[in-house]
């Protein structure tokens, strides 16, 4: 995130266009790596392509595909043509079975995005509340059980909790089923494996965030003026503690984005991440490049969101004065 | 308030004695292993904990234990080197950045960026995906993803030391950039990237864990303890050791480095301001406010 | 107002993540069959579901598990060839023309009758865009007439029937492909068709009442897709499939003491082998590859990896067909690692440098051993690794989801493969794929001249008893050099709820689905 970009004073606009700009040399940069990794790999792309199809190998027919897709060609060459192809809506093939990736991430897109909207729902659901009740409930017990229960679920890989979950709640309490079957059932499992450890960890950060605003000179000063505790909190301390917030929404929703693979293989939800570990056992190039390509530029606008919420959200980066409940 | 710190060094020590311990038990865990880890013995497949097999043995008949202390250091050690790159990479690049400034910063900057964009697990999985499976790959992964965060941090945090009086003194004294660079910046600029680091440990460790689940890390027969997870899940409910145990050491291994972590924090850097909310509470509970 | 912004900003955010979310499944509520009859609905989950044009690769099986497609002609359970959409077929004096009488009154799932034009046009359809196909049947040319199809080959075929029950020969209505993609909706003849199909997830089929072999008993048959075995597991066991297909052997054990589930299961022709790369340097010397198999602990594998569902073999056939005796087969060792150690230490191999491994003429012996996921498979090659490493010998294994790249490459020593050896009851199609010179299947590019004068005796030979013979010694010959290695021959199985019926696992691995196919009462 660029924490050292403040926007403009009082522009908006201005500040998004600035931010809007200097995307672009980051969405190039992203693409160039994601196309250029695929020649860094030990096989050869055309060669694997004829495997793949079952077409026998010689030099004349590798060579003869070669051209025919391009690939003969330097490399900027082949990225810019890529890249161009890419942008209108062309995202190759799948080496496999030859379907339109375009079709796959649009069929797959959609789960993973609901996936990672409820996780995220979940996520700031628990750890909001809890994390600004264990802040000011500090050093009760309250607050020493739900500190241990969080650290206890941010180290537990989500990948056993999934497993967890799965033969408890659908083998031995029979209450949900096994197979995700894309409905609201099947969601709810998949987005706790996600959720607890997110908690566990955005629990604390938010709890760190309140207790920094709670320490601040301001909430003594409005205490000691006679508001009350709960108009305190909710006014500034909160809307303080936002900035963090949000950075956790953000950087939360990038472990999201990649890391929901290993819970949508063991759920059987069919969305980017089981998608793309098929693509990347058999070396199915397009398909991991659009993966990656996508989920960059949707974590890139998550971001881009985010700071323009900062802005919205925290006066001080545009007023430059201090908050006023 | 000095209790407080001195129970907060204490608890640094004593973390720091079993991490310690940890690193020496990947080191000589293979010596410790009662089994083979590696020997296939189909006879002895699936057996519950016994004298012999203290955790049991997994689908082709190896020791649990032997293989979990075998994994450890696989484990332990990748994410150590992991967090090693990133933080020495990072930290370089970071200060070059800042002190230097100009052309260097813009272009690093920028790539720093790029990497910054990819979501988490993404340009690991993307590694994977064209470089190949395998543990050398998924280090090379974690730490591409990883480095940017140390050179943001470092480089801010020169963009202030640079400007110091002790660094103008020492240019005035004719220290040459190197060592100025080497002596005062680069000890500073490294409180804070260590505490970073020292909290990211537990989360590269579930990272490759996580890969290795996927089958993009170590490779079979590797004992890696994700993979370990991910070969005995068939298995689950007839020898539920064979998830249960590697996955309770995942997690207290992961929970000691994340314990670690708090506590370097708390040493190097007590940012906290809760000595400052102590004051403020009594006069919560005076006015009679009501908690919440 | 801030705050409310952001709320605003944040919400956005979820809602337009939340309405590109996709409508739910259909429901798998039967659609009403008669007004009496309580709708049946089926479940049936597959760890690998494929597109199901008949003529496309080996996507046949599809079509003819799922109950879409049918064949002239099928095998029993004793890998004869049997009528099915045929009654029966004729040869004529040069062997070369066949005469095959069609059933009456099948018709196919959009109501055109199966007549002898339709066949014809089936098979030129599928001979023209399957090449495996075309070399199996040797069609020169088809007449039709009526309900009678006349195939002449191109040279005598003595099994073209057995070729024929292949699931690539599903028949088809080529005339109603205009504007349908037959990979998802074919129109065959079988007891139930395509309403919808998602590929990779799932299909949903219902009854076609006019099938020739009477009303199937379904309402709504579901083919779930879920590769994950482990899953499908689970999902079996909760009930939430009616039968599974493809779950690994350590399943067995939670399936088999649970009243509530029935498994089906039967030795099939399906063999788990090692190819040997006869290319790579160690691979060469026969005694090397005889220690190799000496290796091999087919009992426990088969008993314990696989969990009963294997059956040691030496041969590439079941002990069920004449060819496949393995009391024939004297040449070939038993598991006996210490004549294994000791075969290779009389042949040079040693540890001369001390570091823990074999090695000869200055060599070490490093292996690498290849396979891939099927069932099975990965647990029997990994405790063959760790076999060879005992020997001494530096064995390195690797798992590939797909390996045919691998195997293309020619970049392993050993390959643990999977076969079905007699997909059509014969042994000529398995035997000349995998060891006759320059073959598809032929991995190991091994090549006999002796071999290739037996195997074209064997493509045209008649008489069934010469074809045992030749069959034998072939093997024999393959075999007495140790250039293949066939470990053990597999039980499929499936699982499936208490009461299931018309639902039973074939020595033919493609029968699955039929019209009486009916759920738990």
């Amino acid at each position: 995130m660029e924490n050292s970009l403040r926007p403009d004073r009082g522009s908006l606009g201005r500040f998004v266009l600035r931010r809007l700009l200097l995307l672009i040399p980051v969405l190039f940069g992203v693409t160039f790596l994601t196309y250029g990794l695929m020649f860094l790999s030990p096989s050869d792309p055309v060669e694997m392509m004829l495997q793949a199809q079952g077409i026998p190998v010689t030099p004349e027919v590798a060579q003869a595909m070669r051209v025919k897709m391009g690939l003969d060609r330097p490399f900027l060459e082949q990225y810019f043509a890529w890249l161009w192809r890419f942008l209108s809506g062309d995202m190759g093939v799948s080496l496999i079975d030859g379907e339109p990736v375009r079709q796959m991430l649009m069929a797959a897109a959609p789960k993973t995005l609901l996936l990672t909207a409820t996780s995220l729902l979940v996520t700031v659901a628990l750890s909001l509340p809890l994390g600004i009740l264990t802040a000011v409930r500090q050093n009760r017990f309250s607050d020493y059980l739900i500190r241990f229960l969080s650290f206890l679920g941010n180290a537990m890989p989500s990948f056993l909790l999934s497993l967890l979950l799965l033969y408890l709640f659908a083998l031995r309490l029979n209450l949900l089923p096994v197979l995700a079957g894309g409905g609201a059932k099947g969601l709810i499992l998949p987005t706790l494996a996600l959720s607890l450890p997110m908690s566990g960890r955005y629990i604390r950060q938010v709890r760190a965030a309140v207790l920094e605003q709670l320490g601040q000179r301001y909430v003594s000063g409005a205490i000691s003026r006679g508001v009350r505790t709960r108009t305190v909190l909710f006014k500034s301390v909160l809307r303080n503690a936002m900035t963090t917030i949000l950075t956790l929404l953000a950087l939360s929703m990038g472990s999201l984005l990649g890391g929901t693979a290993a819970v949508e293989r063991i759920f059987s939800w069919r969305g980017m991440g089981y998608m793309v570990m098929d693509a990347i056992f058999m070396r199915d190039y397009p398909v991991i490049q659009a993966f990656v390509v996508w989920m960059t530029v949707l974590y890139v606008v998550i971001n881009l969101l985010t700071d323009l919420s900062y802005a919205i959200v925290d006066p001080r980066s545009r007023k430059g004065l201090g908050v006023q409940p | 308030m000095t209790r407080n710190r001195r129970f907060g060094r204490v608890r640094l020590i004593l973390l720091l004695t079993l991490a310690a311990l940890l690193c020496l038990l990947c080191l000589i865990g293979p010596e410790l292993a009662p089994n083979d880890p590696y020997k296939v013995n189909l006879l002895q497949a699936k057996q519950p904990p016994s004298e012999k097999f203290p955790l049991g043995t997994d689908g082709f008949g190896r020791c649990v234990l032997s293989r979990i202390l075998v994994g450890a250091r696989t484990s332990v050690f990748s994410a150590l080197l992991v967090v090693g790159i990133t933080l020495t990479v990072g930290c370089v690049i970071g200060t070059l950045c800042g002190y230097f400034g100009g052309a260097v910063d813009t272009i690093f900057m920028r790539l720093v960026d790029i990497f910054l964009a990819f979501p988490g697990m993404v340009l690991a999985l993307a590694v994977a995906g064209m470089l190949g499976t395998g543990l050398g790959n998924a280090v090379i992964a974690l730490a591409a993803t990883g480095w940017p965060q140390y050179a943001r941090l470092a480089r801010s945090y020169v963009l202030t030391l640079r400007e110091e009086n002790f660094v103008y003194a020492a240019r005035l004294n004719g220290q040459s950039t190197w060592s100025i660079l080497l002596r005062h910046i680069l000890p500073n600029a490294l409180r804070p990237l260590i505490v970073t680091a020292s909290l990211s440990i537990g989360g590269t460790i579930l990272g490759l864990a996580g890969l290795s689940f996927l089958g993009l890390g170590a490779l079979p027969p590797a004992a890696e303890w994700g993979s370990m997870l991910s070969d005995g899940r068939g298995l689950m409910q007839q020898a539920p050791w064979i998830v249960l145990y590697p996955g309770l050491t995942i997690f207290l291994t992961v929970v000691l480095f994340n314990l670690l972590g708090d506590s370097v924090r708390d040493a190097l850097a007590p940012a906290d301001d809760t000595h400052l909310f102590r004051k403020v509470r009594p006069r919560f509970k005076k006015k009679g406010t009501p908690t919440l | 107002m801030k705050k409310r912004l952001c709320l605003i900003l944040a919400a956005l955010m979820l809602l337009g993540a939340l309405s590109a979310c996709s409508p739910a499944a259909p429901s798998q509520t039967a659609s009403p069959g008669g007004a009496s009859k309580k709708p049946k609905s089926f479940v049936f989950g597959v760890y690998n579901f494929t597109k199901i044009d008949p003529s496309d690769n080996y996507n046949g099986w599809g079509t003819l598990r799922y109950g879409v497609g049918e064949t002239l002609f099928k095998l029993d359970d004793n890998l004869n060839v049997v009528p099915w959409l045929a009654l029966g077929a004729g040869l004529s004096e040069d062997k070369l023309t066949w005469t095959i009488t069609l059933r009456d009154g099948v018709l196919f799932h959009n109501g055109n009758v199966m007549d002898g034009a339709a066949v014809k046009a089936s098979l030129e359809r599928l001979i023209a865009a399957n090449e495996r196909a075309a070399s199996e049947l040797m069609i020169g040319s088809i007449a039709a007439e009526g309900n009678t199809v006349s195939i002449t080959t191109s040279q005598p075929n003595p099994t073209l029937l057995n070729a024929l029950c292949d699931p690539y020969a599903c028949i088809v209505d080529v005339s109603a492909e205009d504007g349908v993609d037959f990979n998802l909706y074919p129109v065959c003849t079988g007891p139930y068709l395509v309403k919808s199909f998602t590929p990779d997830v799932e299909a949903h089929l219902e009854p076609f009442a006019q099938y020739w072999g009477g009303t199937p008993a379904l309402n709504h048959l579901t083919i779930k897709a879920i590769p994950d075995v482990d899953t499908l597991a689970l999902a079996m066991q909760n009930g939430e499939v009616d039968a599974a297909y493809g779950l690994s052997y350590d399943t067995l054990s939670l399936f088999s003491g649970d009243d509530r589930f029935s498994i089906t299961q039967a030795a099939t022709a399906r063999v788990y082998m090692l190819f040997f790369n006869l290319n790579r340097p160690f691979m060469q010397d026969p005694a090397f590859r005889r220690a190799l198999c000496m290796a091999v602990d087919k009992d426990s594998y088969g008993k314990i990896l696989l969990n009963g569902a294997g059956t040691p073999t030496k041969s590439a056939f079941p002990s069920s067909l004449s060819y496949g005796d393995d009391a024939l087969f004297e040449d070939v060792p038993d598991y006996d690692p210490e004549g294994a150690r000791a075969l290779l230490l009389e042949n040079g191999y040693r540890d001369t440098d001390g570091d823990g491994y074999l090695d000869k003429g200055g060599q070490k012996v490093t292996l690498r051993v290849v396979t891939y996921t099927r069932a099975g498979l990965p647990q029997s090659t990994q405790a063959l690794v760790s076999a060879l490493r005992d020997l001494g010998i530096d064995a390195a294994y690797q798992q590939y989801e797909s390996i045919s790249q691998a195997l293309q490459s020619g970049d392993y020593d050993l390959c643990a493969y999977s076969f079905v050896t007699a997909p059509t009851g014969d042994a000529y199609a398995f035997l000349s794929h995998t060891m006759g010179t320059g073959k598809g299947g032929n991995y190991g590019r091994y090549s006999n001249p002796e071999v290739e004068a037996l195997l074209n005796q064997l493509a045209t030979e008649f008489d069934v008893a010469k074809r045992a013979e030749y069959a034998v010694q072939i093997q024999k010959i393959a075999l007495a050099d140790s250039s293949y290695c066939f470990m053990f021959h597999l039980n499929m199985f499936m699982v499936m709820k208490k009461g299931v019926t018309g639902l039973k696992q074939s020595p033919v691995d493609y029968y699955q689905i039929t019209a009486e196919t009916s759920p738990a009462a």
